[in-house]
């Protein structure tokens, strides 16, 4: 009896260390989720609903006034246009191309072909090494280096560079933050097709499987979830994408260059942009919050419901 | 597993190159901490201006404060530089973390500081004159009235000025005298020995032999384009340049008083104009300005002008090549600029420069390896001059009323968090760097003057020619800072300091008018975005 419960009581005892081990362990990264996450977005909520007065030095409550604000200038505002316009055209790009060719590229290294090892290098490459030196060095080679070659093999011509022309900039953003976000597209893609279970392949390459079908009705529905993850985090991306057009361009973006991403972001990194900024872009940055939620839960579930299934 | 391992050591190679870009901050953290002293740590904007001025500034009040006992067992002050290229919304959103007691920085802004209780109240020290550095004065009373408004909240100050730089078309005077770009009283063209009175019709004034109207600086820039030059060179990668140049040139047009309205909303707007088609048509009488209807100002006459100006450059092709290229910045434009006069490498010689008054320090690295390949090419070796903003034809005159706009609204203050023995020791920096030794060894080692009012008179001569030229250039001159007691302007600083030009969906006009729109579109688009823009602003 005695011995019984001498050992409920070590238990016990273990049990309580454990615990408190358990509870050391979280609390830090508890603290830190709960004041860097949870407080500053509640905190950044209750902004969007005050106004910083010059005169007592606090911020005080004016209800949807600075929402008003944000629905002006989402119907008035050509520059909002533009931005909203451009952050769709950068997800659909980005969707097509971006998504599209890491699919099939994941796939042609995974099935192991010719030149597979160098591919993968290559195209993780951008990946790994710093995006303000990346930034740089595709700057330089898209508008010192081309526009010196073009101007010399067409005679007569003065083309500035793709980021300095007006017609060519958009694109060459669109066409960096495809390159450059590649890698690891990539390699979640071939991660995930790594995981697919060899004797399947096996089994469908004995009933005569070719590459394409082996792609479509196997390797495709045992990576969706990959995908569908991959595909979510993209759409709520849209709001906040910048396409990375403050590396290239600093503050003096070029208007036709402008996302929502970078219109909230400029506001915010303008040195003088003061305390009376911020309620607004808190603002916005909810209206934007509202509008894409639903969006992604709706895609998520359609996605869910009607996208291949791995059985 | 060789080539493994080749590969995975260029790798790291690669990865360690991408962060030599990162540099180094060349303040003192290197230097090691002299620990029987105490230290003050400063932080400095290492922008344009550099640190040089700060470490003589350092040496002076070390040497002053040697014997002082602060700390248990620690006789001196340390000077610490936190050198940080860092302005603005990023100071005050370091500051309580931040390990610097005192800042000189630009861009700030001041007033959301001062509110947010951040800087130490300075009042009494800017206040009281400066007697224990033998002077009368007060560091209050070498600031403008407008300065005083300013700095001044709710009746404390919280920071001083720093240092003032203004945008401006500066030009090389020896590259003008050699190639006979200097202009006669009646326009011909001619050395140096032989050049006219300049817009002010005074001999022995920096803007001797320089164009006094459109006409006469159109004439140049063909002369400039006949001998094979690019007339004008600005950086593409920061098109600002061009724009504040173009703030500088309506401030010229209009003179202080019509200038200073665009900050403080309060008098006469007198040169408010129309346009039909490009026939500009005068408003018949003074408007009067007042917050309600400050999108008026948009209408200025020297706003247009400049646009017209800024039109012409561009649809004439005189700019350089570099003007709209993103890896043109500023150090790369002014390093075109400097060597093109030198060398022969296919690039043409750039005529005029636009940047700011700091450009000359800025380019001190360029300067010493030029002094290296070409004898006399140092800094202080060549004589760079400013070339005054041409006006309209018939209306020479207003070149006389000449106000300009400084653009960097520096300012020094202490940090609220400061341990409470080095309070004094801070307070007593911020005095010593206002002293006239303290100014004047700043304009000495910079080129350019501090945001005070104070002379120089023996040490000109110890200036860069340049130097000797801003500071002319600012006797002549009346300086509009751009800030405002003003509530609608204290609550929208963001806009008023960055939409100078905003029109429509465009803000670079010289991006806009070199991608085909007209300086009249431009203009007409200012006035109906600012007449939008004007009810979310006067909330």
């Amino acid at each position: 009896m005695t011995e019984t419960v001498k050992r409920e009581r070590i238990c016990l005892k273990k049990k309580y260390k454990d615990l408190i081990f358990y509870i050391l362990l979280i609390a830090i990264p508890l603290a830190q989720f709960c004041i860097f996450y949870i407080y500053v977005n509640f905190n950044s909520v209750l902004l969007a609903f005050k106004r910083f007065d010059y005169d007592t030095g606090i911020y005080r409550y004016v209800g949807f006034e600075n929402f008003a604000r944000v629905f002006r200038d989402f119907a008035t505002s050509e520059l909002v246009s533009i931005s909203v316009k451009n952050s769709l055209i950068a997800y659909i790009v980005g969707l097509l191309f971006g998504t599209g060719l890491a699919l099939l590229f994941s796939y042609y290294i995974y099935k192991k072909s010719f030149g597979h090892k160098f591919f993968q290098v290559m195209l993780f490459l951008p990946s790994i090494v710093s995006s303000v030196a990346m930034v740089m060095m595709f700057k330089y080679f898209t508008d010192l280096a081309l526009p010196e070659m073009i101007n010399k093999i067409f005679s007569g011509s003065e083309f500035i560079g793709f980021l300095s022309e007006e017609n060519t900039r958009f694109g060459t953003l669109l066409f960096f933050c495809i390159w450059a976000g590649f890698g690891s597209n990539v390699l979640l893609y071939v991660g995930a097709m790594n995981g697919i279970n060899d004797s399947i392949v096996e089994a469908a390459h004995l009933d005569g499987c070719g590459t394409m079908r082996e792609f479509i009705s196997i390797t495709f529905p045992m990576i969706f979830p990959t995908f569908t993850t991959l595909f979510i985090v993209n759409i709520a991306g849209i709001a906040t994408n910048q396409i990375n057009a403050y590396l290239f361009y600093g503050l003096d973006v070029p208007p036709n260059c402008y996302t929502l991403g970078f219109y909230m972001f400029k506001d915010l990194v303008t040195g003088t942009a003061g305390l009376s900024e911020y309620p607004y872009l808190s603002a916005m940055g909810l209206v934007m919050t509202v509008v894409v939620t639903p969006i992604v839960l709706v895609v998520r579930k359609l996605l869910i419901k009607f996208g291949p299934s791995a059985e | 597993m060789k080539a493994k391992r080749l590969l995975a050591v260029l790798m790291c190679c690669l990865t360690a190159c991408t962060m030599v870009a990162c540099g180094n901050n060349r303040g003192d953290d290197e230097d090691p901490i002299d620990p029987t002293k105490t230290q003050l740590y400063v932080s400095n904007y290492d922008g344009g201006f550099g640190d040089e001025w700060l470490r003589a500034l350092a040496d002076r009040f070390e040497e002053l404060h040697k014997d002082d006992r602060l700390e248990e067992g620690k006789t001196g002050i340390q000077v610490r530089l936190v050198n940080a290229k860092k302005q603005g919304n990023q100071i005050l959103d370091e500051m309580l973390t931040s390990t610097a007691e005192v800042f000189f920085t630009e861009g700030l802004p001041y007033r959301d500081g001062a509110l947010q209780d951040y800087f130490l109240d300075i009042t009494d020290a800017v206040t009281t004159p400066l007697t224990e550095y033998g002077e009368t004065d007060s560091i209050e009373s070498k600031m403008t009235v407008q300065q005083q408004n300013w700095f001044k909240v709710n009746g404390r100050y919280y920071a001083i000025p720093h240092y003032e730089g203004y945008y401006g078309m500066f030009y090389d005077i020896d590259t003008f005298d050699t190639r006979n770009l200097f202009m006669t009283d009646a326009g011909t063209f001619t050395n140096y020995a032989g050049r006219g009175k300049g817009a002010d019709g005074v001999a022995g004034t920096y803007d001797d032999g320089l164009p006094v109207n459109m006409t006469q600086f159109f004439k140049l820039l063909d002369e400039m384009k006949r001998q094979g030059m690019a007339a004008i060179g600005w950086p593409g990668a920061n098109p600002r340049y061009m724009s504040d140049m173009l703030v500088n040139y309506s401030a010229a047009y209009e003179g202080y008083a019509q200038t200073m309205l665009n900050y403080t909303f309060n008098g006469p707007a007198e040169n408010l104009i129309t346009l039909n088609g490009s026939t500009v048509v005068e408003d018949a009488e003074a408007l009067p300005i007042n917050e309600s209807n400050g999108y008026e100002l948009r209408r200025q006459a020297g706003k247009y002008y400049a646009l017209e100006f800024a039109e012409r450059i561009i649809d004439g092709n005189y700019y350089s090549s570099g003007s709209f290229n993103q890896t043109s910045d500023y150090l790369d434009s002014q390093t075109k600029y400097l060597t093109s006069a030198f060398e022969n490498n296919g690039a043409k010689e750039i005529g005029i420069l636009i940047d700011g008054t700091w450009w000359e320090n800025e380019a001190s690295s360029i300067f010493e390896s030029m002094a290296k390949r070409y004898p006399g090419s140092g800094k202080g070796e060549r004589r760079f001059g400013i070339m005054p903003f041409p006006m309209p034809d018939g209306e020479e005159s207003r070149s006389q009323s000449s106000a300009v706009v400084e653009h960097l609204m520096s300012a020094a203050f202490i940090n609220k968090n400061i341990a409470d023995y080095k309070k004094d020791l801070a307070i007593d920096f911020i005095r010593f760097c206002a002293t006239d030794e303290s100014l004047i060894e700043f304009t000495k080692i910079t080129s350019a003057p501090k945001a005070f009012q104070y002379d120089l008179t023996d040490e000109l001569s110890e200036l860069t020619y340049f130097g000797q030229q801003v500071w002319s250039f600012k006797q002549n001159s009346k300086v509009v800072y751009k800030f405002s007691d003003t509530p609608l302007y204290y609550m929208n600083t963001n806009y008023f300091q960055n939409n100078n030009w905003e029109s429509g969906i465009q803000t670079v006009p010289s991006v806009a008018l070199e991608e085909g729109m007209s300086s009249e579109d431009y203009f007409t688009g200012m006035y109906s975005t600012a007449k939008t823009s004007w009810a979310n602003l006067i909330q």
